[in-house]
C-alpha cells in the first residue's frame, strides 16, 4: 500500500524512492502523447499503401509524440488519490491534449486551409461528432484520413472510460450505487481494479470494431473504407471517408450493416461488453434498454410515416427514415437523405430525438434515456407531492429505486443540460446563425451528433457559419463530450488559478 | 384547509349548511365564473350601444346563454365543507374551461367568427391573456366585439391574480412561497389577515392600474373606446390588439412610453404596487426579483438594439422598437408596434435579436403578476440550481444550499421550482411533436408558437410574427396551442392536477 496524500499536488513527494512527480495532468499529457503516437503509427503505415502522401508527417508526429509521452511517462506519475475538482480538470486536460496533439498533426500534414479549420477537425474527432470542415474528405491522404477516424474511435473510448468509471466515482453520471470511497471525494485513480476494467472495455471495443470492419467488408466496402467506418461508427463518430457522408457509400445493404452498428454504438456498450463475456444479465435487465428499443422502433416508424412519399412508403424510404433515427438517436451523425427536406414535423421528431441521445453507458451522447426516464418520474413526483405535500413518493427504475440524493443530481445534471443548450443556442445566434440553425446545432453539438436543421442540415459544410459560431461549436461539442462538468469545473477553477499564479510572480 | 372554506363560503355558510344542495365545488366556482363572463358580455353590449355598433342584440343573447347554466351551476350546488387541494385544482380547471367554452359564443353569435373552433381558440388566447389572434380584419369587427375581446383579457388577468395570490400560496404551488419569503414581515399573503380580503385588495390595485394607464393613453391621444381597450390589454398583459398593426396605427412616442411603462407595471409583483400605495416605493427595490426582472428587460432591449444597430437599422427605429418589443414579449403581452413597411416587424431582425425575443419569452414576468412564462424567480433559481451543481461537482459530498436574498430556500420548494421548469420543458417538446405534424407550419414558426402559446404571450417568430394571425397554423394545431394557453395560464399544475380529478372520478364509477 502506498502512501496517500489527500491532496497530491504537484510538489509533493510521496515516497522517497520513487522520484517521479504526482501531477493527474501532467500524465493526463502523457497518455495523451502516447495513444496519438500509437495511432499515428497506424495511420502512417495506411498511408503507405496510399503512395505514402504524407506519411513523413505523420511519421515524424508519431515520433515525437511517442517521444515525449515516453519521456514524460518516466517522470510523472498519478497521485494515487485526487479530490473531485482534481481529477474532473485532469479529464479537461487530457482530452484538451488530445485535441491540441490532432490539430498539430494536421498543421503538420497539410490539407486544412487553416489551423483553425484543423482545430475545429480535431474538437469534432474527440468530440465524437460528425461535422467536419472539409468539403471533400478526399484531399487528405489515406493516412491522414485513417487518423481522422481514430480520434473519434479514441475519443468513443475516452467518453465511455469516462462514463463506466471516472464520473461515477464522483458522484456524478449513472444512477447506479455510486462509490465515493473516502469522504471527501477522494477517488483512487490508480487502481489496479480499474486499470483490469478498462483493458477488458479496451478489448471488447476493439473486437467489437473489428467485427464492423469484417461485415463492412462482406458488404463490399474496400478495406480501407471498411475500417475508417467501422472506427466511426462503433464511436457513434460519424465521419465518412467521402463528401456526401454515408450517402456515398450508396449500398442499401451497407446502410442496414451501419444501422445495426450505430444501434450498438448508442446501447450499452459496457454492459455489452459484460454480455459477451458472459453476464448477460444486467443488460437485458436494464429498464434503459428497453426505452432504447422503444425509442428506435417507435421513432422509425413515426418518423417513416411522416416521409412517406407521395406513392407511398417504400423499402428506400423506410430505409432513409430509419437510417436518419437510428444515427440520430445514437448520435453518430451518419447520413444517407437530406433530412433538412422533410416535413417540419420529422425533423422537429429528429432534433428531439438527437437531444435525448443514446444510453447511458455508450460511447453516444445527448442527455440518455436513463436521465429522460427519471426527469418524467420527477416531474410526476412533483404532480403528486401538490396534492399531498407529506407524501413519500420514490423515483424508480425498473425494479431499482434510486436515493434521494442521486435523483438529485440527476435532476441536477438535466437542469445544467438545459442552462448549457439555451446559453449554447444564444451564443450561436449572436453569431449570425439563424433561430433554427442555433437551437438545432446546439442541440446537435451537445450531443455530439453533428448535422442539425437549418444551416447545418446534412452535407452542409460548416464554413457556412462564422468563426465565432464555429467555436461556441467547439465549446459545446467539448460540453457534450466529457458530460459538462469536465469543461465547466475547469473554466470555472483553471482561470482563476492562472490569475492567481501570475499575481504571486508578478 | 380552514383559509379557503372560509373564502369561498364565509357569506353563504350557513346557508349552505342548512341546504339539501348537491355539493360540487367544481360546477359552484364554474357557475359563479359564468355568470361573471355574462356580466362582462351585459357591459360589452352597453360599450356597442354607446359606440353606435350592430353587436348588442347578440352579445345580450350570449349573456342570456352563459348567465343561466351559470346561475343553475351556482345556485344548485354548494362547496363542501373540506375542500381538498384536488378539489380546489379541479374546481379552478373546470372555471377555466367553462369560461373559454362559453367565451366563444359572442364570436359566434355575431358571425365575427363562426365556426365554434376559431371563437374557442380566440377566446382561449383571450381568458388566459395570450393575444394571439385568428381574426383576419380586427377593424371590421363590431365595437361591442372587440370590446368584449379586449374585456376577456382583463377578466382573465384579474382571475389569475386571484389564482395566484389568493387560492395557490395557500396551497404553496409554484414560486409563490418564496415571495413570502423573500420580505420577511409584510409577507404576501399577510397583505390582509384573510386571504378573500387579500384578493380583494388586489383587484382594487389592478383596477386603479388600468385606470391610470387608460387616463394616460387617453392624454395621449387615443380615442376614450381605444384608451379604456388597450388598458386592458396591458393591465392583463394580454396583447390583443385593436388594430392589425397595434399600437403603430398611432406612431407616437408617448403612446408607445405609455405601453412600455403599463406592460412593465403589469409584469410586476402586485403586492409591490400595494406597498407602494402603502407609502413604500423602496419594496420595489428590496425585491432581489424585481431587481433581476429590470435588469432582464434592460439588458435584453440594449442587446436588441445593439444587434439591430449593427445589422443595419436606423438608431431611432431601433430605440424604439427593442425596447417596447422586449418588453411586450417579456412581460408576455404581445402587442405590436407595426408602423409602416418592416419597421416593427421582429420577423425580420436580425437572427440575435428574434434569438432574444425567444430568450425573454421563456423568463416572462414576475410572480405574482398578471404575465405568464416561468417567471423572473423561477429562472433565477434555476440559474442558482446550475451554480450549485457546478460546486457540487468540485465538491461531491458538501452540502450547498441554494440562497435566496440571504435566506436559505427549503429543499422542497427547490424541488418544486425544479419540478415546474422540467414540466414546463416537458410540455413544450410534446407540444412540438404534437403542433409540428399538425400545423402545416415550418420549424420555426412551430417552435415559437408553442413557446409564446405556453407563455401567454402572443406572437411568435416565422410565419406567426406580428404582421401575422395564427391562421396560419392548421385547425388542430390550434386546438392544441389553446390547451397550451390555459396550461400555461394556469400554472401548468393547477391544469394536470385539475384534470386528474374528473378522470380518477370516471375511473371509480366506471
Amino acid at each position: 500500500m502506498r502512501p496517500r496524500a489527500a491532496d497530491a499536488g504537484p510538489d509533493v513527494p510521496l515516497d522517497a524512492t520513487d522520484r517521479r512527480r504526482a501531477s493527474a495532468p501532467a500524465v493526463g499529457f502523457a497518455w495523451a502523447c502516447l495513444i496519438s503516437s500509437a495511432g499515428l503509427v497506424a495511420a502512417t503505415i495506411a498511408d503507405l499503401f496510399d503512395g505514402a502522401r504524407s506519411a513523413d508527417g505523420l511519421g515524424l508526429c508519431a515520433v515525437v509524440a511517442g517521444a515525449i509521452g515516453i519521456s514524460l511517462r518516466r517522470s510523472v506519475k498519478l497521485p494515487t488519490s485526487a479530490t473531485a475538482q482534481t481529477a474532473l480538470i485532469a479529464v479537461a486536460t487530457t482530452w484538451a491534449a488530445l485535441v491540441a496533439i490532432s490539430t498539430v498533426v494536421y498543421v503538420v500534414t497539410g490539407g486544412f486551409e487553416s489551423a483553425y479549420d484543423a482545430l475545429f477537425e480535431s474538437v469534432a474527432g474527440y468530440g465524437t461528432t460528425a461535422i467536419t470542415t472539409l468539403r471533400d474528405p478526399q484531399v487528405l491522404s489515406d493516412g491522414q484520413l485513417l487518423w481522422r477516424a481514430l480520434t473519434q474511435w479514441f475519443g468513443g473510448f475516452l467518453a465511455l472510460v469516462l462514463v463506466v468509471s471516472v464520473l461515477p466515482f464522483l458522484g456524478l453520471g449513472l444512477p447506479r450505487p455510486v462509490r465515493i470511497h473516502e469522504p471527501e471525494g477522494i477517488q483512487h485513480l490508480d487502481s489496479a481494479r480499474l486499470r483490469r476494467r478498462h483493458r477488458r472495455l479496451a478489448i471488447g471495443y476493439a473486437a467489437l470494431t473489428g467485427v464492423g470492419l469484417v461485415l463492412y467488408v462482406l458488404g463490399g466496402m474496400s478495406a480501407f473504407d471498411a475500417l475508417a467506418h467501422a472506427l466511426t461508427t462503433i464511436s457513434t463518430g460519424g465521419f465518412t471517408t467521402t463528401a456526401g457522408g454515408f450517402d456515398a457509400v450508396d449500398s442499401p445493404l451497407l446502410d442496414w450493416m451501419a444501422i445495426g452498428g450505430m444501434a450498438l454504438g448508442g446501447s450499452a456498450l459496457a454492459l455489452v461488453i459484460r454480455g459477451l463475456r458472459g453476464a448477460a444479465e444486467p443488460l437485458l435487465s436494464s429498464i434503459e434498454l428497453r426505452a432504447y428499443a422503444i425509442v428506435l422502433v417507435g421513432g422509425s416508424v413515426v418518423a417513416t410515416w411522416w416521409t412517406r412519399p407521395a406513392g407511398g412508403i417504400t423499402l428506400d424510404s423506410a430505409r432513409e427514415a430509419i437510417f436518419s433515427v437510428v444515427s440520430v438517436v445514437s448520435t453518430t451523425g451518419y447520413w444517407i437523405v437530406d433530412w433538412g427536406q422533410w416535413p417540419a414535423g420529422a425533423q422537429l421528431l429528429l432534433l428531439v430525438l438527437m437531444g435525448v441521445g443514446a444510453m447511458s453507458g455508450s460511447p453516444g451522447g445527448g442527455f440518455r434515456l436513463l436521465r429522460a426516464l427519471a426527469l418524467i418520474d420527477y416531474v410526476g413526483r412533483a404532480l403528486k407531492r401538490e396534492i399531498n405535500r407529506q407524501g413519500v413518493y420514490l423515483i424508480r427504475l425498473g425494479q431499482r429505486v434510486l436515493p434521494d440524493d442521486v435523483v438529485d443530481r440527476m435532476v441536477g445534471y438535466q437542469v445544467v443540460y438545459l442552462a448549457l443548450l439555451a446559453a449554447g443556442a444564444f451564443a450561436l445566434a449572436l453569431g449570425g446563425a439563424t433561430v433554427m440553425t442555433s437551437v438545432s446545432g446546439a442541440v446537435s453539438a451537445l450531443s455530439t451528433v453533428g448535422p442539425a436543421l437549418g444551416e447545418l442540415a446534412p452535407g452542409a459544410p460548416v464554413d457556412v457559419l462564422s468563426v465565432w459560431d464555429r467555436l461556441m461549436l467547439m465549446v459545446l461539442i467539448a460540453c457534450g463530450r466529457l458530460e459538462m462538468y469536465p469543461v465547466l469545473v475547469a473554466a470555472s477553477v483553471l482561470p482563476v488559478r492562472f490569475v492567481r499564479r501570475l499575481a504571486r510572480r508578478g | 384547509m380552514p383559509a379557503i372554506t372560509a373564502r369561498l363560503t364565509l357569506d353563504e355558510r350557513s346557508e349552505l349548511r342548512s341546504s339539501r344542495r348537491m355539493e360540487s365545488a367544481s360546477l359552484y366556482m364554474a357557475g359563479l365564473t359564468l355568470v361573471f363572463v355574462a356580466a362582462g358580455m351585459v357591459v360589452s353590449a352597453v360599450a356597442d350601444l354607446t359606440q353606435g355598433g350592430a353587436a348588442w342584440r347578440e352579445l345580450l343573447l350570449a349573456a342570456l346563454a352563459t348567465a343561466v347554466p351559470g346561475v343553475v351551476a351556482w345556485r344548485t350546488t354548494r362547496v363542501p365543507a373540506r375542500l381538498t387541494p384536488s378539489g380546489v385544482f379541479a374546481a379552478v380547471t373546470m372555471s377555466w374551461i367553462a369560461m373559454i367554452a362559453f367565451g366563444a359564443l359572442p364570436y359566434v353569435f355575431d358571425g365575427a367568427l363562426p365556426r365554434f373552433d376559431d371563437a374557442l381558440f380566440e377566446s382561449a388566447s383571450g381568458y388566459t391573456c395570450t393575444g394571439s389572434s385568428v381574426v383576419q380584419d380586427i377593424g371590421a369587427l363590431e365595437p361591442g366585439i372587440a370590446f368584449y375581446r379586449m374585456l376577456t383579457q382583463w377578466v382573465g388577468g384579474m382571475g389569475v391574480i386571484v389564482l395566484a395570490v389568493a387560492v395557490l400560496p395557500f396551497l404553496g404551488v409554484g414560486g409563490l412561497d418564496l415571495v413570502a419569503a423573500e420580505a420577511p414581515g409584510d409577507t404576501t399573503d399577510r397583505l390582509a389577515p384573510r386571504v378573500s380580503e387579500t384578493a380583494k385588495r388586489l383587484w382594487i390595485i389592478y383596477a386603479l392600474l388600468t385606470v391610470v394607464i387608460a387616463t394616460a393613453l387617453w392624454i395621449a391621444g387615443t380615442s376614450l373606446f381605444n384608451a379604456i381597450g388597450y388598458s386592458f390589454a396591458i393591465a392583463a398583459t394580454g396583447g390583443f390588439a385593436l388594430s392589425g398593426t397595434g399600437t403603430g396605427v398611432y406612431d407616437s412616442v408617448p403612446v408607445e412610453v405609455i405601453f412600455i411603462v403599463g406592460m412593465l407595471l403589469g409584469g410586476m409583483n402586485f403586492t409591490l404596487h400595494y406597498r407602494l400605495l402603502r407609502g413604500d416605493p423602496g419594496s420595489y427595490w428590496r425585491s432581489s426579483e424585481w431587481r433581476a426582472y429590470m435588469g432582464f428587460a434592460l439588458l435584453a432591449s440594449t442587446t436588441v438594439v445593439l444587434v439591430n444597430v449593427v445589422d443595419g437599422m436606423a438608431v431611432a427605429d431601433a430605440l424604439r422598437d427593442g425596447p417596447f418589443n422586449v418588453v411586450s414579449l417579456m412581460t408576455t403581452t404581445g402587442v405590436g408596434n407595426l408602423r409602416g413597411g418592416a419597421i416593427g416587424d421582429f420577423v425580420q431582425w436580425a437572427p440575435a435579436a428574434q434569438f432574444v425575443l425567444l430568450a425573454v419569452m421563456l423568463v416572462g414576468g414576475m410572480t405574482g403578476s398578471t404575465s405568464g412564462g416561468p417567471k423572473v424567480l423561477r429562472i433565477v433559481m434555476m440559474g442558482r440550481v446550475v451554480r450549485r451543481e457546478v460546486r457540487r461537482a468540485q465538491h461531491p459530498r458538501a452540502v450547498i444550499a441554494v440562497e435566496h436574498d440571504a435566506s436559505t430556500v427549503p429543499e422542497s420548494i427547490v424541488e418544486r421550482i425544479v419540478g415546474f421548469c422540467l414540466l414546463y420543458f416537458l410540455l413544450a417538446v410534446g407540444g412540438l411533436l404534437l403542433v409540428a405534424p399538425l400545423g402545416d407550419v415550418d420549424i420555426v414558426t412551430a417552435v415559437t408558437g408553442v413557446v409564446s402559446s405556453l407563455g401567454n404571450v402572443g406572437p411568435a417568430l416565422g410565419d406567426a410574427g406580428p404582421t401575422s394571425t395564427y391562421l396560419v397554423f392548421s385547425a388542430p394545431a390550434r386546438m392544441v396551442l389553446a390547451f397550451l394557453m390555459l396550461a400555461g395560464r394556469l400554472e401548468l399544475f393547477a391544469l394536470f392536477l385539475g384534470l386528474a380529478t374528473p378522470v380518477r372520478w370516471l375511473r371509480r364509477r366506471l
